[in-house]
């Protein structure tokens, strides 16, 4: 088990890049799916805003300029 | 087919579907490709041990360069048949490919002591390769810092293109100038020349990492997609607030 830690006097080295390399890959699947969890949330909270605005008292507006399916979808 | 899945909403679904068998096969081929290359390879003749740092070196090299070729080829369909969702994958392969080069950099310092005896030096292969690094990073720089979307994709497509000579200079710097690094054993005219025990890991380790760039990739368009349908929509609220403050004032 020792022999196999120590990598010949290289242990630092090969598991120093074995570490690394978790470490990395850790990081950016963090980093996507903390992405993601905060885009839907964000999203969530602009759509129950816009669904609040069409409930409230004053709202006799035409609603001309409500995004249509085809904007919200992309737009660049 | 391509212009098939070009349809935001039908690459949200096949992304859906693809990224849960993505996640399973990462996590499968690392479970093999890890206790292969660490213990179960043999050590190598010159190098001893510290040869199984290429198993994570080198997929984290060809990461590198083909997320740079992906990066290349989605900026070029963008830029001249304007398919958003071309500049859509650009955009969320930047990240993953800079922090491929960067691992392979490191984990490349990490080898190049013990046998070199020098974390660094100047020749073109580490130098065509910190040139890779800054391409990625002076692509993502260039779209954040430009606030006009159009504009920061088409500039940014431009960089991302002018880039791609860095790729073959990358591929051949071991051959056209006298160079510490080994020259290729992989993908040659002739063939491998590494030794099945030794390549056979290396592929899992590829292949496993390959995989999940693949999965981040996806998820990370999605994700960008959905913060352009809540840019559209807080846009479209801002519009009707305004537009109804003005009716109220009258």
């Amino acid at each position: 088990m020792s022999d196999f830690l120590s990598m010949s006097g290289y242990g630092a080295y090969v598991w120093g890049s074995y570490g690394l390399t978790l470490a990395v890959i850790g990081a950016l699947t963090w980093w996507t799916l903390a992405g993601r969890r905060g885009a839907r949330e964000r999203l969530a909270r602009i759509q129950a805003q816009t669904a609040e605005d069409s409930r409230s008292p004053h709202d006799s507006l035409p609603r001309g300029d409500a995004p249509r399916s085809d904007e919200t979808g992309y737009t660049l | 087919m391509l212009s098939y899945f070009a349809n935001p909403e039908r690459f949200d679904r096949l992304a859906r579907t693809l990224i849960p068998w993505g996640w399973g096969l990462t996590l499968a081929l690392l479970a093999v490709g890890l206790p292969w290359a660490l213990a179960v390879s043999p050590p190598d003749y010159q190098q001893s041990e510290s040869v199984r740092i290429m198993y994570v070196h080198v997929p984290a090299a060809w990461l590198g360069l083909f997320a740079y070729g992906a990066l290349g080829v989605s900026s070029f369909v963008f830029f001249v048949w304007r398919h958003n969702l071309a500049d859509l994958a650009a955009r969320a392969i930047a990240p993953f490919g800079a922090a491929f080069t960067a691992l392979c950099l490191v984990t490349g310092a990490l080898w190049g002591k013990p046998t070199w005896g020098a974390w660094w030096v100047w020749d073109a292969r580490l130098t065509s390769m910190l040139v890779l690094l800054l391409l990625y990073l002076g692509y993502m720089a260039l779209r954040a810092a430009l606030e006009d979307e159009r504009l920061a994709a088409r500039s940014g497509a431009i960089l991302a293109m002018a880039g791609l000579v860095n790729l073959p200079i990358i591929k051949f710097s071991v051959d056209w100038w006298n160079t510490l690094h080994q020259p290729a054993s992989v993908f040659r005219f002739d063939g491998p020349t590494i030794h099945a025990s030794k390549l056979w890991p290396l592929g899992v380790m590829a292949l496993a990492l390959t995989i999940l760039f693949g999965v981040l990739v996806l998820t990370r368009m999605r994700t960008l997609l959905l913060e352009k349908r809540a840019d559209a929509l807080e846009r479209a609220r801002e519009r009707r607030l305004e537009a109804e403050a003005r009716e109220a004032s009258q």
